[in-house]
């Protein structure tokens, strides 16, 4: 037997297999498979057009002030001075903080910007938790991409005598139980916490004094 | 009906049945290459303005049906080895009662790949380049799979010598 006649006899042996399954079912199905997808390309759209407009609302908030006259870049944050005064700080990464507060210092920022403790230095006052600091001192990208902290600060609302305590909570925020600020004056609260200002950011307003410093 | 609707309308009655035959060879099981092919020629539907440009409408059907026979398989893990005697071999030695039962086991013997070639290459008359591409493999793999699948079908579906012409 040659290839030739070996190739056709499985050939004719396969003949009489044929499809049972009719045209509309094969359409029926193509239909269904055709709204699925459109349904999630739309799902993916408005996903998309949230992510932007989160986004935008972040861009919105740093784009207030017109024009960065300056711009820090390092791979773990990114500071803009604008030339209303405002600075615009990203933080992608928890590290390289004391430069950063450096940098904002040097702006006349009177900020302390760490991730270290929700405790407040021994014999540090609080003045004020992040829930009465709504008055343009500080302001936060809510929406703002995953891991990253977005932060617009005004340094000339800073009360003279206090400094902005900016505190970065990596991952989301779990309840504990009451933390109190050494020395007594305020406690701050698990829970429900007054002074978490935003997802992984805590913000207190505390005295500028040596204690407060370290 | 409109244009599209009647492309592949028409592509369906003359492709269907060697895209059945071709799946058929190559896992085995009618009913689930039935299943196969349905789907494959769905998403052709769904897909039908990319598909009817595709250098092989056919092919892309064929290679659908397979793909999806994995995807099945990753999903459920419950394939089966293929069994010796296909479960649907009717009394009378044909698989369904169409396929005769030596050719099909033979076809079974052999591996997966090869068995894919030789659909291709019977079925959908895909020249050795297109086989290749089909499958994701170099021509010369080809060549050389059809070249063993065609010695072990021989070897398989020969008849055997009658006592008489050895004597």
């Amino acid at each position: 037997m040659n290839d030739e006649h070996l190739l056709t006899m499985v050939r004719d042996g396969f003949a009489p297999v044929r499809m049972t399954t009719s045209a509309t079912v094969i359409a029926d199905r193509g239909r269904s498979l055709r709204r699925r997808r459109r349904g999630a390309r739309l799902a993916a759209g408005g996903a998309l057009a949230l992510a932007l407009g989160a986004g935008l609302g972040v861009s919105a908030l740093t784009a207030r002030a017109p024009g960065a006259a300056q711009q820090v870049t390092l791979a773990a944050w990114t500071l803009s001075r604008h030339s209303d005064g405002s600075i615009a700080v990203t933080i992608r990464e928890l590290r390289d903080l004391p430069e950063l507060q450096a940098r904002l210092a040097a702006d006349g920022a009177r900020v302390t910007i760490s991730d270290a403790s929700l405790s407040l230095p021994h014999g540090c006052v609080a003045v004020r938790s992040a829930s009465q600091l709504q008055n343009g001192m500080v302001r936060y990208g809510s929406g703002q991409p995953a891991g990253r902290y977005v932060l617009v600060i005004r340094p000339s609302l800073i009360p003279g005598g206090q400094v902005l305590r900016i505190l970065l909570i990596p991952g989301p925020f779990k309840p504990t139980p009451p933390v109190t600020a050494h020395g007594g004056t305020v406690t701050v609260h698990g829970g429900p916490v007054t002074g978490l200002a935003a997802p992984g950011v805590f913000l207190t307003l505390v005295s500028d004094t040596a204690r407060c410093a370290s | 009906m409109d244009t599209d609707s009647a492309g592949f309308a028409e592509f369906y009655q003359a492709a269907r049945d060697d895209c059945l035959r071709a799946v058929f060879a190559s896992v085995g099981d009618r009913q689930a290459a039935e299943d196969l092919v349905a789907e494959a020629f769905a998403r052709a539907w769904a897909n039908w303005r990319k598909v009817s440009r595709h250098p092989a409408p056919s092919a892309w059907v064929v290679r659908t049906a397979l793909n999806t026979r994995v995807s099945w398989w990753r999903r459920t893990r419950r394939e089966v080895p293929l069994p010796e005697r296909p479960a649907d071999v009717t009394g009378d030695g044909s698989l369904d009662g169409v396929v005769d039962r030596t050719l099909i086991t033979a076809l079974l013997r052999l591996p997966a790949r090869q068995r894919q070639v030789v659909a291709l290459r019977l079925f959908l008359d895909l020249d050795t380049a297109a086989t290749a591409e089909t499958l994701g493999i170099a021509p010369g793999t080809v060549t050389a799979h059809l070249a063993r699948a065609i010695a072990t079908l021989r070897e398989e579906l020969s008849p055997a010598p009658c006592e008489e012409s050895r004597q």
